[in-house]
């Protein structure tokens, strides 16, 4: 009897196992005997699986591994930064670890916290495609994936313009759009809004949502303003001392920061918590039907 | 405010010609400042070169840059006179002094200090005009298969001036902040901070070209593959819209005007040299040649500054 043919299944946008990551400068502060009970560690024992079109938005206080994480998931840890590694890194089936950022640029694109510090080129044309250049994409195709990404992020006026005429808010589309015009199936923003006023950041998160939903591209995103983008995510992954400590839907999020760690509550959710008001909302759009519904 | 160093996009010769040839003409230009200790023939590279860095419409790079060689060159005038106590005539004996000894100032040594001083001042300026005539981006796409590092190392050194002039206005903006009971912030603390600064720039900075896919083998003869994850389809080259070109600057009717001009000029240098030109000897007693050579070479290197010029319509 012949078997029958399985569907192919696309591989996770990211998969992630058992990692954990000390940077060089942090394995140096500690003696052999602390290196050995993992002291120092960025990130320790992560497990995380991302499917192909997910938005996920990664919290935490600073300093407990999310930005590390999201080095891991380009391949700039442990390539760019050195230090010591243990477990594994899959982006869209490359091995991030065996391989490395130049390997993933394919299918990782990533945003830095500082939008000045990731441009590289002159002007904004020249930056959205130099990524298709490095991969000797010929000049009609670069041209035609620059006005694609330039339109899907509102910034053809920019293009012919110097990148150091921009504005924080501009330098950060267009930092986005370089990291969208080779399509990857991975976007990982770092903090993308702590330089935007409250309206672009807000514009910011519903344009990723956009291009997550339209595009299909899987996002991570970190942020520490919760309530700016948690009615846009699909999973919040809380982390807490480089270990992942919540992993599920905006609203259990919610109720877990209630109960494990207060930092990480919204606003609106600590107003309706202490009025007593339950469920709590993830958004204001949420906020507003639960108090109409009461 | 932008930094007068940093490149900034116009239509004129010397921005539109490749970077090969403005290379090799300011090249040429920095050359003979090596070449050559005749403070006439180095003078003439300064006049030369900020004559290009005016027509080609850097004005602003080549006075700051200026300022920039005179606070260098003025140091290298003070140490070398201090230093050293050869020459015939002494303009003050400063007497003995710990490290230094027994400090005789000579008119020689100065005179020898202020040669050096000029060197630095061409090249500065030649530096300058390169750093705001020619596109960074240009010189990564020439470069980059041919010399990855060095085309790396260029593109960093581009990014890096306007990025730490505005990271110097800041720190300035910052100190002021601070208000007037406390302590000013001084220059050596804001060049410390700046070198820090700028070290982590760049190293953002090579980071995002390695995740842009730098450290890709350069695309001369690669056919694109893998360009596409499933769910965006194919890509741009498989979709129909031609296949894999050579990368690098085009080259530009004004290429040739440069590659001339610093070719003449190095040629130049080198058989004025050899005919016996740069006379100058500092000690003793300084002596200053002027002969013919050394004259004529020097009006030559003057109006190679005239490349970048352009017959207005």
């Amino acid at each position: 009897m012949p078997e029958l043919a399985s569907p192919p299944r696309a591989a996770p946008a990211l998969a992630i196992e058992g990692l954990s990551y000390a940077y060089p400068e942090a394995r140096n502060r500690h003696s052999p005997h602390q290196r050995e009970v993992n002291v120092g560690c960025a990130l320790r024992d992560v497990s995380l699986m991302l499917a192909p079109g997910e938005f996920a938005l990664l919290a935490g206080r600073s300093a407990c591994g999310k930005t590390t994480l999201l080095r891991a998931a380009c391949g700039l840890v442990p390539h760019f930064h050195g230090g010591e590694i243990e477990g594994s890194v899959h982006v869209a089936g490359i091995d991030a670890i065996a391989g490395g950022p130049g390997d993933l640029a394919a299918a990782v694109g990533y945003v830095a916290q500082d939008p000045e510090a990731q441009v590289v080129s002159t002007t904004v044309a020249a930056e959205i495609q130099l990524p298709l250049e490095m991969r000797g994409e010929p000049p009609t195709a670069r041209a035609r994936a620059v006005e694609e990404v330039a339109l899907a992020l509102a910034i053809p006026h920019l293009l012919d313009r110097t990148v150091d005429t921009l504005s924080g808010g501009e330098l950060q589309r267009v930092a986005l759009a370089a990291a969208l015009v080779t399509r990857p199936q991975l976007v990982l923003l770092d903090e993308p809004t702590s330089q935007l006023d409250p309206v672009a950041g807000d514009e910011l998160i519903w344009l990723l949502r956009r291009l997550n939903e339209e595009w299909g591209v899987t996002i991570l995103l970190t942020e520490h303003r919760l309530e700016r983008c948690l009615a846009a995510a699909d999973r919040v992954i809380a982390m807490d001392s480089g270990s992942i400590s919540f992993d599920g839907p905006p609203k259990d999020f919610l109720s877990w920061a209630q109960q494990a760690d207060v930092a990480l509550e919204t606003p609106a959710a600590r107003l309706f918590s202490l009025a007593g008001i339950e469920p709590l909302p993830v958004g204001v759009r949420d906020a507003r039907t639960i108090l109409r519904e009461r | 405010m932008r930094s007068a160093f940093a490149y900034t996009p116009r239509r004129g010769p010397l921005q539109v010609a490749s970077p090969g040839a403005a290379v090799a003409y300011l090249g040429a230009l920095v050359a003979v400042a090596f070449l050559y200790s005749s403070p006439l023939v180095l003078a003439a590279v300064g006049v030369a070169g900020g004559l290009a860095g005016y027509l080609a419409g850097a004005g602003r790079a080549v006075r700051a840059a200026l300022w920039l060689g005179l606070a260098i060159a003025l140091p290298i005038v003070v140490v070398n006179a201090l230093v050293v106590d050869r020459g015939a005539t002494v303009l003050a004996r400063l007497g003995e002094w710990p490290l230094f000894g027994q400090v005789n100032v000579t008119a020689e040594a100065i005179a020898d200090g202020v040669v050096f001083g000029l060197r630095a001042v061409v090249v500065m300026i030649a530096f300058a005009v390169y750093s705001a005539c020619v596109d960074p981006d240009r010189v990564l796409r020439a470069l980059r298969p041919v010399a990855g590092r060095s085309a790396l190392t260029a593109t960093l050194v581009s990014r890096l001036v306007p990025v730490t002039a505005a990271d110097a206005g800041r720190l300035r903006d910052a100190g002021r902040l601070r208000g007037p009971a406390a302590a000013p912030l001084g220059r050596a603390a804001l060049l410390r901070r700046l070198l820090a600064g700028s070290l982590d720039r760049a190293v953002d900075a090579a980071a995002t070209l390695e995740l842009r896919g730098y450290s890709l083998e350069p695309p001369r003869h690669r056919f694109v593959e893998g360009f596409s994850p499933s769910s965006w389809g194919k890509s741009f080259t498989e979709r129909g819209t031609g296949g894999p070109r050579r990368l690098g600057g085009t080259a530009s009717r004004f290429d040739g005007r440069f590659y001339m001009a610093g070719a003449i000029v190095l040629v130049a240098a080198i058989v004025a040299k050899s005919l016996g030109a740069d006379g100058f000897d500092a000690y003793p007693t300084v002596e200053l040649g002027t002969e013919p050579a050394t004259l004529a070479l020097s009006a030559l290197i003057v109006l190679s500054g005239l490349a970048p010029w352009r017959r207005h319509a």
